[in-house]
């Protein structure tokens, strides 16, 4: 209780301000109390994405949006199972169509009729206040940091399979006695046989049709008409009659001004004329001057010298996300790969592939590789770089993958992390 | 004796102040309105063909306007010990003589905004019953090309289907094409899931809520009208609409077809990609996109 009342009392104040300052607090706490009662709070929790610790995650079931533990998760995520690539050419364009697949225009038209990871739908993805917003399901982003110390997010390419699926509302009627039952029992003949043919017809209309105490009046009595007008005269014409003719006072017409309007305008007439004339010769004055000039220049024998400084280009992450089919039914498996480059330079820290999945798409444990395109059969084990996965619900009825390298990832370093996912 | 007055308006001004702020609510005018259903002016209770008329009119065959038979494959779900029965497939108005007649599951291709009547037997549940349901197609999907078949929309009738139209009920099916990101993880189940709803709702608006509804299917007690009365006209006609059988099923019905000779015969035309269309000689010749999604 000393906390509150040291708001609005001083404890060195007088017994007086004490009094005051409870009394003050007797009347505030049950205004606050019905004041909050009485405010809409959404209790719903925004979608918001927090860092909670390692390796926990949490999902705002209305929106889709997965809270992602920023930091690292090498202490509950499982490592993935690595794997030795071929020699793959290094990526530097990602087409924004992603490669092959169904017509985007159909699935953008139609997008119930396929499944669809990757890519960023709806709200983007973003960060405020060190939380990440928008990583909705079937989002697939991946965020790294450069050498600069600059955070990137980069969404993926999307992915459609095509896999209509199916159900049914049924409904189940007796229509024949449901419908006698309701429309013919009551109404028609209790409202038209009695009140209308026994009790209205024969009492009101005869007794009502007889006037009696009508009288009329026919003539008047006391009608009086005064037919002649006596007072009336008219003014037949007018008395006077003023009209001034000449216009003695206005001089300013018969000034210079007039004229000169007058001849301006038969000036412009005639220079449009000519100019219409003139059109199809269109006569045009040129004139140039032609003027010499000599350059005289002398030749100096100079010699530089300098030492070349190579700037390496910062470090850039391309990611392309791939199905191995276009098409799928219910419990087949598709196989995704996801392929990430760095096309910089300089290396790259903290990367991460966050991997949002859509309800119709169910992952199948431990199918996750990595592969990275510097390494070999040669590579020596503790050489080898690695990754971890973290799998967690989303609450929307599938999975978030979160893939992380566990190594800062070199320039010109690329890799390629596989998954499968069974069709429901 | 002044600093003192102020302080207390001070004081008093800041009560007025909180008073104002914690006894504010937001003005219900405000907030929007929820659970309030959209109106919808059609209806699975409607006549048949009167959805699909308005869906053909809407342009839901594809843009620019054109016909287009989307596959349709009937499935019968526990009707017997292997999910038995036949499916009889009733074209262009030649009642039974112009059917065709197939195991189930069988798919053919049916227009979009017609409907059609189609016949289910010889169910080892229900030996002797056979019902006729009828098939409104009212939307389309749209495959990869060439693979319309492989991805059919699916219409199951169940042995407890069967049963509740044998008691005199009236069965209403609205099959649709769920939304993915509503489709909450639920595991594709056989048969297909059915949501049951109140006798009253309006199937054809629950199925458009939470998906796009393709398929209207009624199915009843009614039985067929004897052959060449003219009920049985308007019974197996259905709008006099074309099909497309695929090529087992064709073979079938040239085989009978191709004995008759009264006027006005069935003529059959087959494509490389193996569909082949019925139609009537006895009425103008329909022209047919073949092979477009």
């Amino acid at each position: 209780m000393r906390l509150p009342v040291a708001a609005f009392c001083h404890p060195e104040r007088s017994e007086g301000s004490h009094r005051r300052g409870l009394k003050l607090l007797s009347i505030l706490v049950p205004l606050v109390a019905c004041g909050c009662a009485s405010v809409p709070f959404n209790t719903q929790s925004p979608a918001v994405e927090e860092t909670l610790s390692a390796g926990e995650f949490s999902t705002g079931s209305e929106t889709g949006t997965v809270r992602i533990a920023a930091t690292s998760v090498a202490a509950a995520a499982a490592r993935i199972r690595p794997v030795h690539l071929p020699a793959l050419p290094r990526q530097q364009q990602v087409d924004p169509a992603g490669p092959g697949g169904p017509d985007p225009a159909v699935v953008e038209e139609f997008p119930d009729e396929f499944v669809i990871d990757g890519g960023d739908r709806g709200n983007p993805v973003h960060y405020q206040s060190y939380l990440r917003y928008g990583v909705e399901t079937e989002d697939t982003i991946a965020e790294y940091t450069d050498d600069e110390g600059n955070n990137h997010i980069l969404p993926s390419n999307r992915v459609a399979l095509y896999a209509p699926r199916f159900a049914a509302v049924r409904t189940v009627q007796l229509p024949v006695a449901g419908f006698g039952i309701e429309r013919m029992a009551a109404s028609h003949r209790l409202s038209r046989e009695i009140r209308v043919t026994t009790r209205e017809s024969p009492q009101q209309h005869k007794q009502q049709e007889g006037a009696v105490g009508a009288r009329v009046r026919s003539r008047a009595s006391g009608l009086l008409v005064d037919a002649g007008s006596a007072g009336v005269s008219r003014l037949l014409h007018s008395g006077e009659h003023v009209k001034l003719i000449n216009v003695f006072g206005d001089t300013g017409d018969l000034v210079a001004g007039r004229m000169d309007h007058a001849d301006m305008a038969r000036l412009a007439r005639s220079l449009e004329n000519a100019a219409a004339w003139a059109g199809d010769e269109s006569p045009r004055a040129t004139a140039s001057t032609a003027a010499g000039q000599s350059v005289q220049s002398t030749p100096w024998v100079n010699s530089y010298s300098g030492v070349e400084v190579k700037h390496k280009e910062i470090g850039e992450l391309k990611i392309v996300k791939l199905a191995d089919r276009d098409s799928a039914r219910s419990d087949d498996v598709v196989l995704f790969t996801l392929r990430f480059d760095n096309v910089g330079e300089r290396p790259l820290s903290q990367v991460r592939i966050i991997d949002n999945l859509s309800p119709r798409l169910d992952y199948i444990e431990d199918s996750a590789t990595l592969g990275f395109t510097d390494e070999d059969e040669k590579t020596p084990a503790d050489k080898a770089r690695g990754g971890r996965i973290t799998v967690d619900d989303n609450e929307q009825g599938s999975m978030v993958l979160v893939f992380e390298l566990d190594e800062p990832l070199p320039g010109g370093v690329g890799g390629v992390i596989t998954f499968k996912a069974r069709v429901r | 004796m002044l600093q003192g007055f102020l302080k207390t308006i001070v004081i008093r001004g800041a009560m007025v102040v909180l008073v104002l702020l914690f006894s504010w609510t937001v003005p219900t005018s405000a907030q929007p309105p929820s659970g309030q259903a959209a109106y919808s002016p059609l209806s699975a209770r409607m006549p048949p063909g009167v959805v699909g008329s308005w869906s053909a009119q809407a342009g839901r065959s594809g843009s620019p306007r054109q016909m287009y038979f989307q596959p349709v494959e009937v499935r019968l779900v526990e009707t017997g010990p292997s999910g038995g029965g036949r499916v009889t497939w009733f074209a262009m108005g030649r009642g039974r003589s112009g059917s065709v007649s197939e195991a189930a599951p069988h798919a053919a291709g049916l227009m979009v905004g017609a409907t059609y009547r189609v016949g289910i037997s010889d169910m080892p549940e229900f030996p002797g019953v056979t019902v006729y349901p009828t098939i409104e197609v009212i939307d389309r999907l749209h495959p990869p090309l060439g693979r319309r078949y492989e991805f059919p929309i699916p219409v199951e009738l169940t042995g407890e289907d069967i049963r509740l139209a044998l008691q005199g009920k009236l069965v209403t099916r609205v099959v649709f094409l769920e939304e993915p990101r509503l489709a909450a993880g639920n595991e594709q189940t056989r048969p297909m899931m059915v949501h049951d709803l109140n006798p009253r709702a309006n199937a054809l608006s629950e199925a458009d809520r939470v998906g796009r509804p393709m398929i209207i299917l009624r199915l009843g007690s009614r039985t067929a009208p004897i052959e060449g009365s003219p009920e049985s006209v308007n019974f197996f006609n259905m709008g006099r609409q074309p099909i497309e059988l695929t090529r087992p099923a064709i073979s079938k019905a040239v085989s009978r077809i191709g004995t008759r000779s009264q006027r006005g015969a069935l003529r059959i035309s087959g494509t490389a990609s193996g569909t082949v269309r019925i139609r009537s000689t006895g009425r103008p010749m329909l022209q047919v996109a073949g092979g477009a999604r």
